[in-house]
């Protein structure tokens, strides 16, 4: 199956990627703020959100964010729940692809007014679009997982950590 | 999900297109780097049709799924060649020249890895691409969906 194929991410770079300095060496510090972050993980986990839609937000913010730790660590996650590659092949055109369902859609259009917000405002009519499809509590729910794959993404492009620098367990 | 309804009206751009993508061709840039150069053009201009298409023939090429997913942050993903990377980065610059000026450090930077008749045979594919992304963004062409990955074309190594 491609599944077992896919559980070995390649995540070791060249030699040079190998001699990555950290940019912090505190890493209690860094723990801390990790810790508090998995809250909002946890919070996000216990909500009504389909995984299988977390996953997708997780991807895509990553792709908008430039994040290559999380890029990778949420491929593997999304093909170990079953999603289809041909159905993440085109996330940055989402928009155009009539293969999302009208729950995935909203979510990946709030991911995306949410992870670009210093480019463009929120819109009312966004918000009223996402409802339509999400209750009010899923609404927080799907937003708390946002903040959370933002809250990562700057985490790892902040302190400079690569793919080649998590184990795979 | 497509705008046109005759969609016979965009056969002889396409005819010409395909004809102007054709137009320079030396074979001396790696397929698969042109298929990275495909897929990271479509990304930007946010064509699915283009994705779904250059994916397809990129694992059928051999390309791994794993590479594949980390085009989008190819500076930080460790994985692309320098010959690859400087594709990736003139691919971006033209793509999106109408936010940045292109300048001669870039281009230098890209044809270290580049010959002179390499970089436009290089230009000339991204020209393509974009230009193949542009039409089928304009129009909804949409794309063909689903397609399936057969397992030996994700094996990793």
């Amino acid at each position: 199956m491609i599944l077992e194929h896919l559980t070995a991410l390649p995540l070791t770079g060249p030699e040079s990627a190998m001699t990555h300095t950290p940019r912090v060496q505190d890493t209690k510090a860094v723990g801390a703020l990790q810790r508090a972050i998995y809250g909002l993980h946890q919070l996000a986990e216990a909500g009504s959100i389909e995984p299988t839609i977390r996953e997708l937000v997780k991807i895509r913010a990553s792709q908008i964010n430039g994040c290559a730790y999380c890029l990778a660590m949420h491929w593997r996650d999304a093909l170990k729940m079953g999603e289809r590659i041909d159905r993440l092949t085109t996330l940055e055109a989402w928009w155009e692809c009539d293969w999302y369902t009208p729950r995935e859609r909203a979510a990946l259009a709030w991911t995306e007014a949410l992870t670009k917000v210093s480019e463009h405002q929120v819109s009312d009519e966004l918000f009223d679009t996402c409802r339509e499809v999400f209750s009010e509590q899923e609404m927080i729910d799907l937003t708390t997982g946002i903040i959370e794959i933002n809250s990562w993404n700057r985490l790892a492009i902040g302190f400079s950590s690569r793919p080649d620098a998590f184990t795979l367990e | 999900m497509s705008r046109i309804s005759d969609i016979k009206l965009l056969n002889p751009g396409r005819s010409a297109l395909t004809d102007f993508s054709k137009a320079i061709s030396s074979d001396a840039i790696e397929e698969t780097t042109l298929e990275l150069v495909r897929i990271r053009s479509s990304q930007i201009t946010g064509c699915a049709r283009c994705l779904a298409a250059h994916w397809k023939v990129a694992l059928g090429l051999g390309m791994r799924v794993d590479h594949l997913a980390m085009i989008n942050v190819w500076r930080e993903a460790n994985i692309f060649s320098p010959r690859e990377q400087a594709a990736l980065a003139w691919t971006e610059a033209l793509t999106r020249n109408a936010d940045n000026h292109v300048d001669d450090a870039e281009y230098d930077a890209v044809r270290e890895h580049f010959t002179e008749e390499e970089m436009v045979d290089l230009t000339w594919a991204i020209l393509s691409i974009n230009t193949w992304n542009r039409i089928n963004v304009a129009f909804g062409t949409g794309a063909a969906f689903p397609f399936e990955v057969p397992a030996e074309k994700v094996a990793a190594d």
